[in-house]
């Protein structure tokens, strides 16, 4: 086996999509737990770990969680929510 | 006749002409004066009984007026439209002086809330009243530009116009008088003799702008008093959101001085001409106002609709209140009030636009213009009218004006009065509901400790459902904080754990967080076509899916047992746009997941707004996550804005426990 098709086996592109829908790539084993992904996601976009949910398909993604365990494919994203408050509509 | 003596049956309320009016009855609860009135209001769920509080004391106005003689009364009845079906009670009768003033009735004034018995005995019955209103006159100002300080019988402007007529010129009005366009002749009729026009006591409700006034607290017997206050004291205290009926999505219209539809008290003539079911279809409209004003105008308005409610109350067969006790005998009576309610609303709508259909087909300038206050009464554009003959151009005027009046809203002040009567009794029968029901659940004793001990904190409080829930999160449940979108996630995931733990208690529901409705708004279906991979909704009773608004919480759910996208929303808000976006969502949903089209055509949007209502400016999460738990179960939404503080600190601590109590 070739040493790409080993990799393209081990890694898996993940894009996560922000609410303004601009989108960062990362490629990560299918074994490494997601936090990892999360992490750097936040860092780079000076946001604070627990100001953001990070979803995929409608599911929290959990820190120790793995592309594996999610069965997740190539090319699949997640999506970054934002923390939501609320308590009063003003006006209709 | 026979309606007013049975459906009140007081019939000691009928005396003679001129006779003193009653002295108060010694039991306490006969004692309400005009003050006695706010008192009841403050506490205004001890619904005491209205068989007695109707009995108000006698006060020197309101009383004198009613002691009109029996002949008076029964030419009153003649005054029934012709519609009316006879099982109607003595309320039937529409017209605005029902609302004329709050001042304490006789029993026979809160049997006779119809405004003709009360115009037919106001002139010749009490010397007293009839002169103050004679010698207040000449110093009134002209009825044509203050419709509500002028007119007695309709507080509209053709009543207005009339009476400006009969204060300046010293109009008499003979009995039997053909004309009965105007109020003031219809009345003449009524009271059976002749007599001049502006008699009435100075008008409580204002139409020139939509407001009400403050009902005249007993009238003060001085001559001076009289009108001069009425108007002038208190419209902004009372004003209220303008509501107005429309069809067609009508929009409101544009205000004016004289922008009220008129409508003649029961006349003679007009009782000949009303037809039941004329009134086209009436729908409500939400003011736009905020929250902090409509709570002002909830407090304000309910002290009028509270002391309304009991005037017009209509006892039960003895038979029936045996049946019903306590609650539940209070919440059928009110049911029975909201019916009358409702069909003094249709008929006064009718009676509206018959006034104004009328007058359009007359066409009268002066008629014209003064019933149809909203329309254009300018004359056609020079372009329009070129090369077309006069008659041509008139009577196209004049289908104009017709054709719109079905779809015109009504806006007179009893009809904003009516309405607000009608959800002050809603809300009434909520609060009486929510009192019937069992208490909600106590905590345990160290609930109260640990919630404060993990807000104080700042850690990892719980970890299920895959979410971590922070000391920063819990603290999003105290006192005034608006909740965050774990605490409701976390609650809806609770929910869907205890459906799923007790499967024959619970029916079975599917929560979605609260990120799938912004999705599903802003992307479409196909963002949130995966996450039902591991779920089929199909084989659900109930998909619950809370709704983030900016900066609100509501609660909408797909209610597959029943049917129908229900949509809960603490601020009684409506959101097609959620129910259509859901409803299309079911549609895809099926065809994706089932590869078969669902039928949703008989499915309805259901918003009720009868729900429990928040009052503040932060506890739509909290009604929120009430919302999700009792529609989980099925439940009567029992709580309301009181219980917040206390199931705040029962949802933290649920949440710490990781399970509902």
């Amino acid at each position: 086996m070739s040493d790409e098709k080993k990799d393209s086996l081990q890694h898996i592109n993940i894009k996560v999509v922000a609410p303004d829908q601009s989108e960062v790539f990362f490629k990560i084993k299918r074994t490494t737990p997601l936090s990892k992904l999360m992490n750097a996601y936040c860092e780079r976009q000076g946001k604070q770990r627990s100001s953001v949910r990070f979803m995929f398909d409608g599911a929290r993604v959990e820190d120790h969680a793995t592309p594996e365990q999610l069965e997740m494919e190539d090319g699949d994203a997640i999506d970054v929510m934002v923390e939501q408050v609320g308590g009063f509509w003003a006006v209709n | 006749m026979s309606r007013f003596r049975s459906g009140a049956g007081r019939a000691e309320g009928r005396r003679s002409a001129g006779e003193a009016p009653e002295t108060p009855a010694p039991d306490a609860k006969r004692q309400r004066t005009a003050s006695g009135w706010s008192s009841w209001f403050t506490t205004p769920w001890r619904w005491s009984s209205p068989g007695t509080a109707d009995a108000a004391a006698g006060g020197a106005g309101g009383a004198a007026a009613f002691a009109s003689g029996q002949d008076q009364l029964d030419t009153a009845a003649d005054c029934e439209y012709a519609g009316a079906d006879g099982e109607q009670p003595a309320a039937e009768q529409c017209d605005d002086t029902e609302f004329e003033t709050l001042r304490p009735r006789t029993p026979a004034a809160a049997a006779l809330p119809n405004a003709a018995a009360l115009l037919a005995a106001s002139p010749a019955g009490d010397g007293s009243s009839g002169k103050e209103a004679e010698a207040s006159r000449p110093g009134r100002p002209e009825a044509t530009e203050a419709p509500g300080a002028g007119a007695g019988a309709s507080g509209d402007a053709v009543a207005a116009e009339t009476q400006a007529h009969a204060s300046t010129e010293g109009v008499v009005v003979p009995a039997g008088s053909a004309e009965v366009q105007a109020a003031g002749a219809g009345d003449a009729i009524v009271a059976g003799e002749p007599r001049t026009l502006g008699h009435w006591p100075a008008r409580t409700v204002a139409a020139s702008s939509g407001r009400i006034m403050p009902p005249a607290l007993p009238r003060s017997p001085s001559p001076a008093a009289g009108p001069a206050a009425g108007p002038a004291a208190l419209p902004l205290a009372w004003r209220r959101p303008r509501r107005s009926i429309a069809s067609s999505g009508a929009t409101s219209p544009s205000r004016g001085s004289q922008r009220s539809i008129s409508t003649t008290s029961s006349s003679v003539a007009f009782s000949q001409l009303l037809r039941p079911n004329a009134a086209g279809i009436v729908s409500k409209k939400v003011p736009r106002v905020g929250l902090t004003f409509m709570m002002k105008e909830r407090a304000r308005n309910s002290e009028y609709a509270a002391s309304r409610l009991q005037s017009s109350y209509v006892p039960l067969s003895a038979d029936a209140q045996s049946r019903l006790s306590g609650k539940a005998k209070q919440i059928s009576e009110l049911k029975a009030y909201m019916a009358t309610i409702d069909r003094l609303k249709q008929e006064h709508s009718r009676q509206a636009r018959q006034t104004l259909a009328r007058s359009v087909v007359r066409d009268t300038p002066q008629k014209a213009s003064l019933a149809l206050p909203r329309l254009s009464t300018t004359a056609p554009r020079a372009s329009e009218r070129d090369g077309k003959p006069d008659w041509l151009v008139s009577l196209r005027e004049k289908v104009e004006k017709y054709g719109g009046i079905e779809h015109r809203d009504i806006d007179t002040p009893l009809y904003n009065q009516l309405l607000a009567k009608e959800s002050e009794a809603e809300a009434h029968i909520d609060q009486l509901r929510l009192e019937d029901s069992p208490p909600i659940a106590k905590l345990p004793p160290d609930a109260q400790k640990l919630v404060e001990s993990v807000m104080s904190g700042d850690r990892v409080v719980v970890e299920a459902f895959g979410v971590k829930i922070l000391s920063k999160d819990i603290r999003t449940l105290k006192d005034t904080t608006w909740l965050n979108d774990e605490v409701i996630n976390f609650y809806g995931e609770m929910c869907m754990k205890r459906a799923k733990q007790a499967q024959d208690k619970f029916p079975r529901i599917h929560v979605f967080n609260t990120f799938f409705y912004e999705q599903l708004r802003t992307r479409g279906y196909s963002s949130v076509r995966r996450w039902t991979k591991k779920v089929d909704l199909f084989e659900k009773d109930l998909v619950i899916v809370p709704v983030h608004l900016g900066a609100h919480w509501t609660c909408a759910v797909i209610n597959l047992k029943q049917k129908r996208f229900e949509y809960y929303d603490s601020l009684h808000g409506s959101n097609p746009t959620c129910q259509e976006l859901l409803r299309e969502y079911l549609k895809s949903e099926s065809l994706d997941k089932k590869k078969t089209p669902i039928d949703l055509s008989d499915w309805e949007d259901y918003t009720p707004k009868n729900i429990p209502a928040q009052q503040n400016s932060y506890d739509c999460g909290v009604f929120t996550c009430m919302f999700m738990e009792h529609s989980a179960r099925q439940a009567a939404f029992r709580f309301s804005q009181r219980d917040m503080p206390m199931l705040r600190t029962r949802i933290a601590y649920e949440i710490i426990k990781a399970e509902l109590l």
